[in-house]
Formats: structure tokens, C-alpha cells, sequence
């Protein structure tokens, strides 16, 4: 990490940071061991699926909408 | 044969002729409505196509690409970073039906979604503005037009992705006045800059404009590099943000990304589809520039760099913004699938895949030990029917990695 160009209070920060976070990722931080000790949850699963379904009525909603009579139709 | 006969045959060839064109129209229409709803905002996104495009991916159009990118860049402002980053936008092709990651594309797709409306819906008022920074393609276009945005503002730092974010909303304009719909499309203005170097302000064109909402998907995690551009980009999230206001995103979660890094030997872990190697002191990764690659498919990818909540929140703070909610992708999943929009988007977006896959289609993924789950679940099923919605197991383990975050102006 760069550290040269930093201002005073840029500095400041990072050294209250270092001392805030030291146990960062570590036993001692009990949010970081929370995640740690989690087991991976299973891939979702959604029952019953209609997706294909659901997409074709709604192809079919759009045709019949409360506007289609607006469509330009010029053969009957 | 007789005439008659001939005469059917011929009309049964006519029939299938025509339900063949109508199918191919329709696939085309499907098509078209896929790529408005899907996903470019994001650098993670480039990754997405770069990867699996690689094979077609001809070594002299990359070339003429990063020749064309270095052009356009004489400029000092950006790093070998960002030159990273524009290289790989530049790698994208079409195609990305057939991907090994498509469901969790338009997975990610339906977290951002149903992100986007849960804090709009948060803000009162009818005539919102939003500002999408790091905006990649313009993936997120067709969100925020649902969204009923009335102003918004793309920025990202690669003219190349900006222009086809901006063809793509001239391609809205022109479509909504096609479909003579009543309520107008959003005002968008596009603006080229790194967000982590470059104050957005002075390059917008109402430089007082308030902003209900800010936006970075996918990307927020490159402006930890170092301190000054992670407070670069907070400024530019928060300038123009209207008290009440929110800044959403959506991040790695170190702390997971972490600890699976400190359960293997070295530093390098992941599965068949993604990979990710550190290069930053594993005891104790430091707070800005813990570096490490993300690889999807076969290509190396941009750097990207651990965002430690706690400094992201410390630091926010200096900035008014306040951490209102930091939640795993999982557990956001768990809570919007239910709820109507996020259960008949879910469908929409084929957010999740159909398992077992319908006839004469294959699953995304390995059908013999990538869907253990489903597999298990289906066995213990009393009902007859089979179909259920999930996603590969590899592809999880991605998605699971991620967070969404969001922060309120304070007044």
C-alpha cells in the first residue's frame, strides 16, 4: 500500500483503523468466526417450477392486453 | 397418389413451415427480452462474458482492442488497473446463451432487481434521480426504466462500455415510442470516468442535482486498492445524495471470501467454475490492497481487493453515510422469494434452472454431481411432479460468496 502521498488526517485514520481492526479475520472477532463456522447453505430449491409456462402466458397476456385494440391490423 | 393427398401434404408442409418460422420468432423475441433484462452493469459481468467467450475470443481482435484502448487512454488518469479492467470489457462477445453461468447471471440479475426496488420503494416521492456508477454495458438500463426512474446518470471508466451503454438506452428511446407507450422513458446522460480517481460532480451537467439513490453493482470492491480511492468513490456516492437517500450495492463478503482461504493450505481455492488467488499477507490481510484474482472459466482476471466491513462502515460514516443493511446473498434470497415481485421474477428472469432439464435440453452443469441437492429433495418427494427450480451446486458456491449493502444519507 502506498502510503506517501497520504494527508495527515488520511494517516490518522488508517492508524486508528490499524488499532481498532487488529484482530481483523481472527479467532478474536466473533462476526469473522461467525461467517467462518457457517456451513454453506444448500442451492435454492423452488417447488413446484412453471417457468417456461409462466413466460408463455404472459406472451399471451401482452396479445390481449387492454390496448391490443390500438395494434395496426391491416388484413383481416 | 391422389390429387387430394398431394394437396394435404402440401398444406402440412405449409403448417410446419409457418410453426417453424413462429417458433424462431419467438425464440428471437425471447432472445431480445433476455439481453434487455440481463446483466452488464458490472466488471464481474465482463468476467462473466470474457470467460466464456475465451475460446472464441480470436487473439488479434483482443489485440486491435487493447491497441484501440491504450489510444484512448493517453490520458495519466487511470492505472494499470483500470487499463486491466478496460482490456477485459474489450474481450467481451456475444452468445451467452449456451453459458455455463447463466442462471447465475440472471440470479445476480434478480438480486440487483430486487434491490433496486426495495429501496426505491423506501423513498417517497415520484420523480426520482439516480446515479449508476461503474454502470458497465448498461445492463441495468431496463431495471431502472422499470423502476420509473425520471433521471439517471451511467458513469464508467471505459468510453468503449459507455457508448454501448448509451446505444443501448437510444435503443429503448426508439423501442418505447415504437410501442407508443404512454409514460415517457428516463433523461440519461453518460459520463466516461474512473469513479475511484475522478470527482462525477464536475463533470455532470447540473452539478446541484440530488440524487434519491446511487448505485454500484458489482463493483465497488475495486476501490479498495487504497484509502484515498475508496474515499474518492464514497465522495462521489454520497455527494449528491439527497438526505434520506440511499447508496445500494452489491460486494464480496470478505469475511467469507476470507475464510475460505484460511481453510485451504495456500492461497489459491475455488471449484470448476471459479477460482481466486491471493496475493496479500494471509495472517493479516492489510485493510486497503489486499489484493486477489478472481477467475471465471479459463481467464485471469482484474484485481480485486478484500472490502473489510468495518473500515467500509467507519469510513462511510465520515462521508454521512449510514450502514442500514449488509446481507448475504443467501439470506436476501431467502427473504425476497416470497414476497410477489421477487417470486414472479424469479420465473421471469429464469433466475433458477429447471431440474431435472425438459427433453431435448441440457443442464447447465454436471448432471452427476452438481445437483446432489436437487437430486435428494426430488427422492424424498410424495408429488408427482419432478420439476423443480435450483441452481448447480458450483454456482452457488459463487453467488454465496457475495453481499448486498446499503447506506442512508444522514440528515
Amino acid at each position: 500500500m502506498e502510503e506517501k502521498n497520504l494527508t495527515d488526517e488520511q494517516k490518522k485514520f488508517l492508524e486508528e483503523c490499524e488499532n481498532e481492526f487488529k484482530d481483523r479475520y481472527t479467532e478474536k472477532e466473533a462476526e469473522f468466526m461467525k461467517i467462518k463456522n457457517m456451513e454453506l447453505n444448500r442451492p435454492p430449491i423452488i417447488d413446484p417450477w412453471y417457468s417456461k409456462n409462466g413466460r408463455y402466458n404472459n406472451d399471451r397476456r401482452r396479445h390481449f392486453n387492454k390496448y391490443s385494440h390500438h395494434r395496426h391490423r391491416p388484413y383481416p | 397418389m391422389s390429387a387430394p393427398g398431394i394437396m394435404n401434404e402440401a398444406k402440412e408442409k405449409r403448417d410446419e413451415i409457418s410453426k417453424k418460422e413462429e417458433k424462431n420468432y419467438r425464440q428471437n423475441k425471447r432472445s431480445q427480452i433476455e439481453e434487455h433484462s440481463s446483466d452488464a452493469s458490472s466488471s464481474k459481468r465482463v468476467k462473466y462474458d470474457a470467460a466464456q467467450n475465451v475460446n472464441n475470443t480470436s487473439s488479434e481482435l483482443s489485440s486491435n482492442n487493447s491497441e484501440k484502448t491504450n489510444e484512448s487512454l493517453s490520458k495519466k488518469e487511470y492505472s494499470d488497473n483500470s487499463l486491466l479492467v478496460i482490456q477485459h470489457y474489450n474481450t467481451i462477445l456475444d452468445d451467452r446463451n449456451k453459458s455455463r453461468i447463466l442462471y447465475m447471471r440472471n440470479f445476480n440479475n434478480w438480486i440487483k432487481s430486487m434491490l433496486m426496488s426495495e429501496y426505491t420503494n423506501e423513498i417517497y416521492g415520484t420523480r426520482l434521480k439516480a446515479l449508476d456508477m461503474c454502470c458497465g454495458r448498461g445492463g441495468d438500463l431496463f431495471k431502472w426504466k422499470k423502476l420509473n426512474v425520471t433521471y439517471l446518470i451511467c458513469a464508467d471508466l471505459a468510453e468503449r462500455t459507455i457508448q454501448e451503454c448509451q446505444d443501448r438506452y437510444n435503443e429503448m428511446l426508439k423501442q418505447n415510442s415504437a410501442e407508443r407507450k404512454y409514460s415517457p422513458i428516463f433523461t440519461a446522460e453518460f459520463i466516461t470516468a474512473d469513479c475511484t480517481k475522478v470527482r462525477l460532480r464536475s463533470k455532470f451537467e447540473d452539478p446541484s442535482i440530488k440524487f434519491d439513490l446511487v448505485s454500484c453493482q458489482f463493483a465497488f470492491h475495486y476501490c479498495f486498492e487504497s484509502l484515498e480511492q475508496a474515499e474518492c468513490m464514497l465522495k462521489n456516492a454520497s455527494e449528491c445524495l439527497k438526505p434520506g437517500g440511499y447508496f445500494i450495492g452489491t460486494i464480496p463478503d470478505a469475511y467469507d471470501l476470507v475464510s475460505r482461504w484460511q481453510r485451504c493450505d495456500g492461497n489459491s481455492f475455488g471449484n470448476d467454475i471459479y477460482s481466486v488467488e491471493f496475493f496479500c499477507n494471509k495472517t493479516k490481510p492489510p485493510l486497503f490492497g489486499a489484493k486477489y484474482h478472481f477467475k471465471l472459466g479459463n481467464l485471469v482476471n482484474c484485481p480485486e481487493f478484500l472490502v473489510y466491513l468495518p473500515v467500509f462502515r467507519k469510513l462511510a460514516l465520515k462521508f454521512g453515510l449510514n450502514l442500514v443493511k449488509f446481507e448475504r446473498f443467501d439470506s436476501f434470497y431467502e427473504r425476497m422469494k416470497d414476497k410477489r415481485k421477487g417470486k414472479q421474477l424469479l420465473k421471469k428472469i429464469q433466475a433458477l434452472e429447471t431440474y431435472p432439464s425438459r427433453h431435448g435440453e441440457m443442464l447447465s452443469g454436471n448432471p452427476d454431481k452438481d445437483y446432489q441437492h436437487a437430486k435428494e429433495y426430488n427422492t424424498q418427494k410424495t408429488s408427482n411432479r419432478r420439476e423443480i427450480g435450483t441452481l448447480s451446486q458450483p454456482e452457488w458456491e459463487v453467488i454465496s460468496l457475495y453481499a448486498v449493502f446499503a447506506f442512508q444519507k444522514m440528515k
